[in-house]
């Protein structure tokens, strides 16, 4: 059982970098900044708004540096873990998107709502467009965090190659030698996710309606609707390409290609109790999973061990065709 | 669903997946309102031509068993009993073509029988 990528330090590095420099650079890149304004800025700042445009919470310019850089140093020290740890490329890809994202959110509203303060000489007038400042850093953040997410390479690179037999007593589909096939379905979603969504959504909408941030509300539901869309719903194939797990739009990806399939089996899940709620997980036994619903599962284990698990219906018909498929793609690289 | 296709078979291919599809429909193990899958990633999968899949799928929809939709994807609108209508009307015509009936022939053999 070896690994043969040579991708993962590369994916890894990627991943380190931007969960380190990227915070690091938007930390000082706003204390420079925040300095240059030092004569044009009240003393001390406006820098919490309560509900409407009126500022509630006033921070002394002699700290304000501080404010941002602390945040913001704390990112990193939080994401690195998941960068540097799991073989998953996906835990990578989420670091990376997580501090890139926050970072660019904390340091944009940061300046954003200082810079509306610049020539004021009583900071408690500061009314500024604290809704636009929001909404504005909420969708620059959703960008930086998918460009360093699409930056760090995926897991289909993480691939390593199982080498043993799949067990003579695992399920399988009797094939004939001329014989290809290909399963495929779709998850459903539990009825709690949406019920969830929906109260999710009214309570953002009722947050919009008592504090008048229209915009900033918007662009946080548009914000959780991308975030939904890629953990609802899956679409899940067996065939050539091994087991492929995607998304609504094709994102996010999990791959386990027939050469890295040790065996496939069917299995029972409850993702809020061995995985501790929805979507992507990683489970208490160190599984990982796409888990929608409680219910039938296909388990894959791969060459190194390491177990992926996805909810589905029909999961008996899919290990089955994993097995047999990946069986055969061994008998065929054998010889 | 499953779709398994013979390489060996003198049926066409693409006829061998709509015909996989028909049954899958037929056993609802799919029904009205599920979603195939794009005919890219069928044709990965199985690996065929994408046009050997689309070329079943517009088979499907001139059945009326499927509708094409240019962004939405293939999505099943038939159910158990058309499936069933279909295979059996399949299988009388082939019978009806080896016997070396003509297309008017066998209509009206239906015709007659549906009085």
């Amino acid at each position: 059982m070896t690994r043969t990528s040579a991708s993962t330090p590369r994916s890894m590095t990627r991943a380190w970098l931007i969960v380190v420099l990227v915070p690091v650079l938007v930390a000082a890149t706003t204390a420079l900044v925040l300095r240059s304004w030092r004569g044009q800025l009240p003393d001390p700042v406006a820098t919490h708004w309560g509900s409407g445009s009126t500022p509630d919470g006033f921070t002394s310019l002699a700290d304000l540096p501080w404010l941002g850089l602390l945040a913001l140093i704390a990112l990193p020290a939080g994401c690195l873990p998941l960068a540097l740890g799991g073989r998953q490329g996906f835990n990578r890809r989420f670091a990376a998107g997580f501090a890139a994202g926050m970072a660019v959110f904390l340091g944009l509203v940061v300046l954003l709502s200082v810079n509306a303060q610049r020539g004021l000489t009583d900071a408690a007038s500061a009314a500024g467009d604290i809704d636009g400042s929001v909404a504005l850093s909420v969708l620059a953040a959703v960008a930086a965090g998918a460009l360093a997410a699409w930056l760090v390479p995926g897991s289909t690179a993480d691939a390593a190659a199982a080498l043993e037999p799949i067990p003579p007593d695992a399920p399988r589909v009797a094939l004939a030698p001329g014989e290809r096939a290909a399963w495929s379905k779709r998850t459903r979603s539990s009825r709690i996710a949406y019920a969830l969504l929906g109260g999710v959504l009214a309570l953002f909408i009722a947050m919009a309606i008592v504090s008048g941030l229209w915009l900033t509300f918007a662009a946080m539901g548009i914000l959780l609707a991308v975030a939904l869309a890629t953990t609802l719903v899956f679409r899940v194939s067996v065939g050539e390409d091994g087991l492929v797990v995607r998304g609504l739009f094709g994102v996010p990806r999990f791959q386990t290609p027939l050469s890295d399939v040790a065996v496939a089996q069917t299995v029972s899940v409850d993702p809020m109790g061995e995985f501790g709620g929805w979507g992507f997980r990683i489970g208490l036994d160190g599984r990982s999973g796409v888990v929608v619903r409680k219910g039938e599962a296909i388990e894959v284990t791969r060459g190194d061990g390491q177990r992926f698990v996805v909810t589905v219906d029909d999961a008996a018909r899919g290990a089955a065709l994993l097995n047999t498929l990946a069986d055969r793609h061994r008998t065929a690289a054998s010889r | 669903m499953l779709i398994r296709i013979d390489e060996t078979s003198s049926t066409p291919i693409y006829a061998q997946i709509a015909a996989a599809i028909r049954r899958e429909i037929g056993a609802q193990n799919l029904g009205p309102g599920d979603r195939l899958p794009t005919a890219r990633d069928l044709a990965s999968g199985l690996g065929v031509n994408v046009h050997t899949v689309l070329r079943a799928y517009q088979d499907l929809r001139d059945e009326d068993l499927v509708d094409l939709r240019r962004r939405r994807g293939a999505i099943v609108v038939g159910d158990a009993r058309r499936a069933a209508h279909l295979d059996a009307l399949k299988a009388y015509v082939d019978a009806a073509s080896r016997a070396g009936m003509s297309a008017e022939e066998a209509a009206e053999l239906v015709k007659g029988r549906m009085k």
